[in-house]
Order: structure tokens, then sequence, then C-alpha cells
């Protein structure tokens, strides 16, 4: 009994002695004010029994503290929803049992932009939108409506390099004579316009903004030009539009595939037909997206617009399935299982195009992807340790091209590898490293690898799949950079070593 | 390189002439601002032909507020003009509330140097704080206006913008009418936190401090008024923990039973899949928003983390075998955190038939339409479910879950109207039908062709002005609080007046100089009428097929003005 009690006591008094602390304050990094309400995101850094998130948040003087955490090193950052989410500042803090480790986290600020939408006479335009994108990938970062006095305001914008674009959707006034019915299509629309007075991107001036900082003036004026109108009607020898719920007509340029928008449209589901209007001169992709799994129908069309209207007359098309087969080159085919690999078909069209759901392979390596759309694609396939070796449609290599496909097309014959790649070395400890792929639609496939460095340097990434690769190293919670990095080709089943240097601020 | 699997047909087409009306009359004249006697410039001029169908015509006003309307044959005309998001103008009205005046254009007339007089329309503006008295960046900031559903009070939501990041917002267009206004984080502020810990949450508020909807100050707005300085200054409250689980499952198939899909509609129903789908979203409409989850096997339990203390609406739904189970439940979390049990039971299928009396024109079925009585966006994916009627007038509205609905008919052409509506022994004409598991119960729709007719004069005895009157029926008893059966035209410039397609029953008709009709069709608008000029209201009976002449006692503008805000 009294043994008993002894021990119950020596566990309680370890339990005490092994967990340690961590108070500390979170500061906006510019004004050095404290931030109130932020929220506290706690991970172990070495190995060791993890803690569930504290759900800790600062109070008005911005400080914290969390009690109880294993001894050994954790990450700690700080979120708040008026801060960007994009680089939180972590930190490794060391815990003692039986201590209190005292820690400073910082958020740095976003920034605002502000201007003005006016009309080619400089008066306000109403129901704009301002549009901030990264420059380098173009990635929408955040945008704000114009008010009726053609101002906007675009706030916790994260500190970077930006392009500014703005796009008014009411066309520029045109006068009607006395008539009935609807009225004509617009003649004349406002083409997207980049900051400043540009008309697409490539002539965009990247505009650098600071944490914290103001900057007003991004303004724009916005000019006419001409548009006509796309409109269509579905071919009676095609499959049925009536019998496809929810179908979706799109019109979208060849060249800004970031562009979700061309023109406005009208879709008359009773009578078959659609029409786009204030469609820009240019070159479109026309495509009906099937959105009823059981018997999609749709239709791909490449057109081209010029000043004139255009009459397309579609022919809708039923999916059909596609058979093929895989097979692992050399020894690994006895390491792989081959009914634990997917085949993945991924539109050629931009952006998102059509889906394909994925295929299963069987153990024979046989497969069939279900529901394909007559359409431009590229292949992929899906399944831990392999990468796609080579594909053969026909006697047509598609290993690294796209092929459009159409019903009686195939087999596909697609030889997997499992002869993967390894990339090593040496970085500074507790960042990240990430490697990027010069071919995307492989990335698409594979994620983007990323790697921890540990305590003493070293990382590894396993199971890379052969490519050209950016290898570079970022603080562990920032986002993977589209640029930077340095070089590094991965062969089949190579390791390769690189050395890398501290992450770039 | 993909042209060649579509039949392709590429050509330019010439643009669709209009079908344009010629004459040799002309009208023009300024737009001026009624404050400050400024032009406006850039304001779009719309000039209408009183013909079926409808002509009109429009002009933008040039630097000076000039506008020209030219090639007009003779007739009646109609001329607006309108800013967006800055106001409105009316020929010959001093407010939006008129009706204003018809431009009686003769063959080759030349009417110069007209005057339209723009009223800004309101607006709004403020900064939201927190407990703290920080700038409060992001929250919704809502402007609703008092209306009505089946006869029922509810606040409609009208124009809404989000503070910048200095707490400020501006709302601008805002036409005349009562208001509520509140201001709240647009979103479920603690998404995905089921920390130990409650943590604060800035509590939605309506404009004068009023948590509550029915405490809400209400704001009278006029044209031109421009509220500044609406402030807001949030409340900060411990979060509650709303979490339960769900009984009464049917035996599940086992995974490789699960059917192929079957198309949109139907797919998300019918997946047969491994856990309860539940939604959550507060029962008052002052913050719109859902948030989903899962409830999963083996004990089906649910833990939305922390929310904002208020009522809620949870939901919970699957699909096994093709046939929808669901169960719903209101959970008060004012008070703190709750644990709720939901208890599946089987949607029924309501089968039904609609019948016609009399002689119908237009052969198009009527659409149904079932929504969940009560229901705001918050959460529920089955609360609006539609029935395509057969050509021999059956129907089925599948997937009916356990609870109260509403059932809206949209009635396919004029002339029409709802004469009854019953499910099983419950009479529905425009009430709540309550749909219990398991129920076979029919649903019976008879729609008439046999509407009435009213026609007169407006009776003016040195009251006022006939020309353009506002007429209106307003029904008497049962049908009150429907704003359906409020029948509001124009009398034309002689004060006479003839309306068709009117529901037989009882109604109150009255006349009111000037005005517009618009805001007097409205049930608590027309009581106020009959309480202060009871002397000039009239009561007919309009009965089926009938044509009823009557001569309403003229209302004069000012009087019927003093109960609009």
């Amino acid at each position: 009994m009294r043994a008993a009690l002894l021990i119950a006591f020596a566990f309680a008094a370890a339990a005490q002695n092994q967990t340690g602390a961590i108070s500390g304050t979170v500061v906006d990094s510019v004004t050095r004010q404290p931030v109130k309400h932020a929220t506290i995101s706690l991970s172990p850094f070495t190995n060791g029994p993890t803690a569930p998130p504290p759900g800790v948040s600062t109070d008005a003087t911005g400080a914290f503290s969390i009690q109880g955490l294993a001894e050994g090193k954790w990450y700690l950052s700080a979120t708040q929803p008026n801060y960007p989410q994009t680089a939180p500042h972590a930190q490794i803090v060391d815990v003692k049992a039986g201590d209190t480790a005292t820690v400073a986290l910082e958020l740095t600020p976003g920034a605002v932009v502000t201007g003005h939408v006016v009309d080619e006479d400089g008066d306000p335009l109403v129901g704009c939108f301002v549009t901030a994108r990264a420059a380098g990938n173009g990635q929408q970062r955040s945008g704000s409506s114009a008010s009726s006095d053609g101002e906007y305001r675009i706030h916790n914008l994260p500190a970077g390099k930006y392009i500014f674009s703005a796009m008014c959707y009411q066309p520029p006034f045109t006068p009607r004579p006395l008539s009935a019915g609807a009225d004509p299509p617009p003649s004349l629309a406002y083409p997207e316009q980049y900051y400043p007075l540009a008309p697409d991107a490539k002539s965009a001036q990247v505009v650098e903004v600071a944490a914290g900082a103001e900057k007003s003036g991004v303004d724009f004026q916005m000019r006419p030009a001409p548009v006509t109108q796309v409109r269509g009607s579905f071919s009676p020898s095609g499959a049925d539009w009536r019998s496809a719920p929810n179908m979706n007509v799109t019109l979208m340029p060849v060249d800004s595939p970031n562009r979700g928008f061309a023109g406005r449209q009208n879709f008359d589901r009773e009578k078959g037909t659609f029409e786009f209007s204030q469609v820009f001169p240019g070159s479109y992709y026309l495509t009906v997206f099937p959105t009823a799994p059981g018997n999609p129908v749709g239709a791909f069309e490449r057109i081209e617009v010029k000043d004139r209207p255009v009459q397309v007359v579609l022919q809708l098309a039923h999916s059909f399935d596609i058979s093929g087969t895989v097979t692992i080159e050399g020894d690994s085919s006895k390491t792989v299982a081959l009914n634990h690999l997917r085949v993945q078909l991924i539109s050629d069209i931009p952006p998102g195009g059509f889906g394909a759901n994925p295929a299963e392979v069987g153990e024979d390596g046989a497969f069939t992807i279900r529901s394909v759309m007559a359409a431009p694609w590229r292949v992929g396939i899906l399944g831990p340790g392999v990468f796609l070796k080579s594909a053969w449609l026909g006697s047509t290599d598609v290993t690294h091209s796209a092929f459009d496909l159409s019903p009686g097309a195939g087999p596909l014959r697609i030889v997997a590898s499992a002869n993967m790649g390894t990339i090593t070395g040496t970085a500074p400890p507790g960042v990240k490293v990430y490697a990027r792929l010069e071919q995307a639609i492989t990335e698409r496939m594979f994620g983007i690898p990323v790697a921890m460095v540990d305590q003493t340097g070293h990382f590894v990434m396993d199971s890379v799949p052969p490519g050209t690769y950016r290898v570079g190293a970022i603080e562990v919670n920032s986002p993977i950079p589209d640029e930077g990095g340095q070089e590094v080709t991965v062969h089949d089943g190579e390791t390769v070593t690189v050395e890398i240097k501290p992450p770039e601020q | 390189m993909s042209g060649s699997r579509a039949i392709r047909v590429l050509f330019a087409i010439a643009p669709i002439a209009m079908a344009q009306t010629a004459g040799t009359g002309r009208i023009s004249g300024t737009v001026i601002d009624a404050s400050s006697g400024d032009a406006v410039r850039k304001a779009i001029v719309t000039l209408s032909l009183q013909v079926t169908p409808r002509e009109w015509a429009t002009a933008r006003t040039d630097g000076s507020g000039q506008f020209k309307f030219e090639n007009l044959p003779a007739g009646n005309y109609d001329l607006r003009a309108s800013k967006q998001g800055f106001g409105n103008a009316i020929y010959g009205a001093n407010s939006m509330r008129e009706t204003g005046k018809t431009i009686t254009l003769a063959d080759g007339e030349i009417r110069e140097g007209l005057t339209l007089r723009f009223i800004h329309s309101a607006s709004i503006s403020g900064r939201v704080v927190d407990s703290d008295g920080d700038p409060a960046p992001n929250m919704l900031v809502q402007l609703r206006r008092f209306g009505r559903s089946l006869g029922r009070r509810v606040l409609v939501n009208g124009p809404s913008t989000n503070t910048d990041d200095r707490g400020e917002y501006h709302l601008s267009g805002i036409g005349p009418g009562r208001y509520v206004l509140s201001a709240g984080s647009p979103g479920s502020p603690s998404r995905g936190s089921f920390s130990d810990r409650a943590p604060q949450v800035l509590m939605p508020q309506f404009y004068g401090g009023a948590v509550d909807e029915k405490d809400a100050a209400v704001l009278a707005i006029k044209d031109g008024d421009a509220l500044t300085g609406m402030d807001f200054s949030l409340v900060s409250q411990a979060a509650v923990r709303i979490r339960g689980r769900v009984m009464g499952l049917p035996a599940l198939p086992a995974a490789q039973d699960a059917e192929p899909d079957q198309g949109l509609a139907t797919m998300h129903k019918f997946q047969n899949p491994a856990f309860v789908g539940i939604t959550i979203g507060p029962v008052a409409n002052r913050f719109s928003w859902g948030q989903g989850g899962a409830a999963n096997a083996p004990d089906y339990a649910f833990d939305f983390g922390w929310l904002p203390p208020s009522e809620y609406r949870i939901h919970a739904r699957i699909g096994v075998n093709r046939k929808l189970y669901a169960a719903a439940q209101l959970v008060d979390g004012r008070g703190g955190s709750a644990d709720v049990v939901l208890t599946l039971a089987p949607a029924v299928d309501i089968k039904g038939r609609v019948r016609f009396e009399g002689e119908r024109k237009d052969k198009d079925n009527p659409r149904l339409v079932l929504s969940a009585s009560g229901m705001d966006s918050g959460g529920n994916p089955d609360n609006r479910l539609n029935a395509e009627i057969g050509a021999d007038g059956r129907f089925t509205i599948a997937d009916v879950t356990q609870g109260e609905w509403d059932l809206n008919i949209n009635l396919p052409s004029f002339g029409e109207y709802l004469k009854s509506v019953t499910f099983g022994d419950q009479d529905v004409l425009f009430q709540p039908m309550e749909v219990k598991s398991g129920s076979e119960a029919a649903l019976d729709i008879v729609i008439s062709t046999r509407t009435g007719k009213v026609h007169g004069e407006v009776d003016a005895a040195g009251r006022g002005d006939p020309a353009r009157a506002a007429i209106l029926l307003a029904p008497v008893g049962r049908f009150h609080d429907l704003a359906r059966y409020y029948y509001g035209i124009l009398a034309d410039d002689d004060g006479k007046f003839k309306m068709m397609g009117i529901a037989p029953g009882k109604y109150k008709i009255f006349a009111i100089e000037k005005l517009a009709v618009e805001p007097f069709r409205d049930p608590d608008a027309a009581d106020q009428i009959i309480a202060l000029v009871p002397d000039l209201i009239q009561e007919i009976e309009i009965g089926e097929d009938a044509d009823v002449e009557i001569h309403p006692k003229l209302i004069p503008e000012e009087r019927a003005r003093e109960i609009l805000p």
C-alpha cells in the first residue's frame, strides 16, 4: 500500500517535471504595436509527443501563454484575420522541463492600395472590379469593387510585387431609338485594363507595395473597344441537350486563360441556343461542360472572332470510354502492385477544361477510363513510388504531348517506372526545402516535393520523378515561390546531392 | 486541332435591325439636381411611349445636363432619368413617390426645355469598431427592409457592403422606406476552432445596439438622405459549443453496393455515403451563413466547434438506397453550449394534382416550388424542392423531409388565381403545410380563371387632381396580409381606370392623388390609410367573372404622404 502510493507520487512528479511552458507576445512588425486576437499555432519540431493545438490567442496587450508542453523544440507562429495569411514568421522555441520560455512573435501587416476607375471622359465608372495579381505567376491575391464615385480600396495585401487590372462589366452607353423589345447587344465594351493604361499583363507596370504602407493613385481610365457576339445552337444530328441538366457553355480567351470571363452569356434551354455578347476580337475556346455524370454530353471548339457576329453550330457528343494497359518497367514489376495505380487524363484546354475520373488499374494492368469527352488530353499515372515512363496512343508517343481523343480511340499503352530519383543535401537547420519541376503537368500529378531540414542540417527527398527541378529553401510556413532556386536534374534512379543557401527573406 | 469532330458552320451574320417607330416629333430638356440646381451629366434618360407592347428610347445627358429625342410619333409619353448609385428623376414629379406627368405629343410637335428634377437616392456611411474601440474590418453591413412572405412579416435583404481596413463602410443608391441596419461577421467566425477554451466572438448587432431583430431600431429613410456617422460598437461574447449525435440510422448497404451516379440532381442524395451530412445555420436572418459537417460511424457524433451564441437550426441527412432520411432540430445556443440528438426519419414523396376551373387561354402548367417554412439560407440543402406537372395535372414532389413547408405556386398566366389548396385534411392555401414522415396525404390544387374586373372613374369632388391617381384594392378578411391580393394601377389622365384578373372576394378600394402605387401595396400601409381617411374608403365585393363599376373617392396627396417615411 505504501509502495503503491509512493510510485503514484513519483509519476506525478515526473509528469510535472517533463513539461514546460511558453509565454510571449505578438507585435506588428511595422508599428511595433501589440496584436490582439492573434491565434497561436504550435507544432513539434523534434519528434516526440505531439500536443493538440492549444487554441491560444493573444489578449488585448498582445500577450499569450501556453502551459503543459513536452520538453523539446516547438514551431510557433501567429495568425490574425486582419493580417495577410501568406507568410507568418515562425519561430523555433526550446522548451525545458519546469521552465517558461519567452518568445516574441511578429505579424507583418498588409498594404493598402487605392485608386479610381474612370471612363474615357474622366467620369467615375460604376460596376468595376480591380484585381491585384502577384507579378510572376499571375495568381490573384486580392480585389475590390469600385464604389459609385469610382474609388476602390484593396487592403490586407501581402507586401510584394503586383500587377493591377480593372474590369468594367457595364458597356458604354449607346442611345436607343424609340422601339420595342430588348436592347440590341452593345457594339462597344471596356476591355480589361492593366495599370498604367496597359492592354495586357505583359505591358503592365509591376508595383511594389511595402508592409503596412498605403499606395494611392493606382488609377484606371477605361477605353471602349469594339465588341461583337458569338451565337450558337446545337446541331440536331448531335446528342440531345435537353437530356443534360445544368449544361454549362463557356467562352474562354485562348491567350489569357486566367480570365474566366469572356462576354455575357445567355443560354436558352428550350431552343437550345446560346449567345455571348461583349466579345472582343480574338481566339477563344468554346466549351460545353458536361455536368451530368450519368450520360454526359459536351463539346469543344476553338473559334476565331473578328469584328462581326459569329454563328456556331455545335455538335454535342456523348462521352465514351478509353481502355488500355499499364506495364511496369524492369525488375520493379515485382515490387509494384498494379492494382494500386490509377490512370488520370488531364485536360489540355486551359484552364480547367473537361474533367475525367481517374481509372483504377486491375491486377493484370488493364484499365478503362469512363465518360471521356472528345478533346485534347494528356495522360498521367498516380500511385505510390511510380512515374510515367512512356505512354502510347496506338503508335503515337504521347508521353510528353497532348493528344486528341475521339470514340474508338485507343488503346492507351502506359509504361510506368518505379525507378524514382532522390534529392538530398544540406541546408540551414529548421527550414523547408522544396523542389519545383519544370514540367507543370507532372508537378500537378505529384504535387511539389518538400522536405524538412533536420537539426544537423540535412534533408532527403526520396521518390521524386525524374526531371529538371529548381530546388530552394524557405521558412516553414512560407508559401512555395514560383521563381528562384537552383537547377537540379534528376535521372531515373539517381540520387543528386545539393547544398542550399539560407532562404531569401 | 480538334475541329474535325463536330459539324461546324461558322459564318458572320449581319446585325439585326430593330423595328423602329418613326415620326417627326421632338422632345428635349435638361436634368437638374433638385437640391443644388446644377446640371446632372451622364444621366440615362428613358422616354416611354404608352403603347402595348411598350416602346421606349434612351438618351444620355451631356456635360450641361441636356438630352434630346428625335423622330418621335404622336402619342402619350412617360419621361424618367436615372444615374446608377446616385438617384433618379421623373418628369413632373418633385419626389420619387409621385407618378409624374404624361407628355402628350401631337404629330410633328416639338417640346423643348423640359426640366427633370433629379432626386438623390439616400446613402448611409459609418464605422464599425470592436469592443476595444479598434476598427473592425471585413464586417458585413446589411440593410434590410420590411416585407411579407405568405403574409408573415419578414426582413428582406437590401444592399450590403463590407467594412474596409479602417472599419468604414458606405452604402448608396438606397430607395426611400423603413429599414433596419445590421453589422456583423459575414461568416461563421470560429470555423475550425475546436480548442478547449471558448474563444471570444464579435456579436452581430442592429443599428442602435439591439442584438435581437425584434428590438432593432427602424430607420425611416427619405430620398436625398445622407446618413453619416452610422457607427457600430460591436460587443464580444464567449462562443458556444454545439455538438450532438444522430440516431435512427437505417441499415447501411455495404460500400460496394453504392449505386453508379444517376445524374447531378440525384447524385448528391443517393451516394450511399458512410456518414450523415450535418448542417447548421442561425435561425434568424441576421447573418446568413451555414456550416457543414459530418457525423461518422460508429457513434454518428458531430461537433461544430465554437459558434457565436445564437438560436440555430441543425439538419441531418443521408441517402440510403435512393431514399432520403433526414432530421431537423432547433437549438437555443444563446444561453451556452448545447448537446443535441437528431433522430432521422424517412422523407416522403408527396403526390398531387392540379385542376383548372374556367377557360384557359394559356396551356402552360404552373410551377410548384416547395420551400421549408421560416427558413433562411442557414444551411438546409433540401429546403427548396420543385415539381414538374404532367399533362394530366398530376405531379410528385420527391424527398420531402418531415417539417413545415411553404408551397409557392407560380401561376403561368395573368387572370388566374389559386382557388384552393389542400394537403390531406389541411387547408394550405397560403399557409404552411405540416409534413409528417410516412404521410400519404395528397396535395390538391385548384386554379381558376374566373377572375373579376373593376372599372370606373376617380371621384375627386374638389379634393385634388384625379389624373394618374393610384388605384388600390386591399383585400378584406382571410387574405388581408397577403401582398399578392393587393392590386394597384394608375388611373389615366382623366382619372379613369380598368383592372382585370382580380381574385374573387371582398376588397377596400381607394384612390390616392399623384403618388405611386407601390408603397401602398402593403397590408400595414393600407391599414394606415383606412384608419386615416375612413370616409374616403369604400368596400366592394367582386364575384367570379364579375365586372364591377366603382367611383373611388380621391385621397389628397398630402394626407396619404402622412403615412410614408
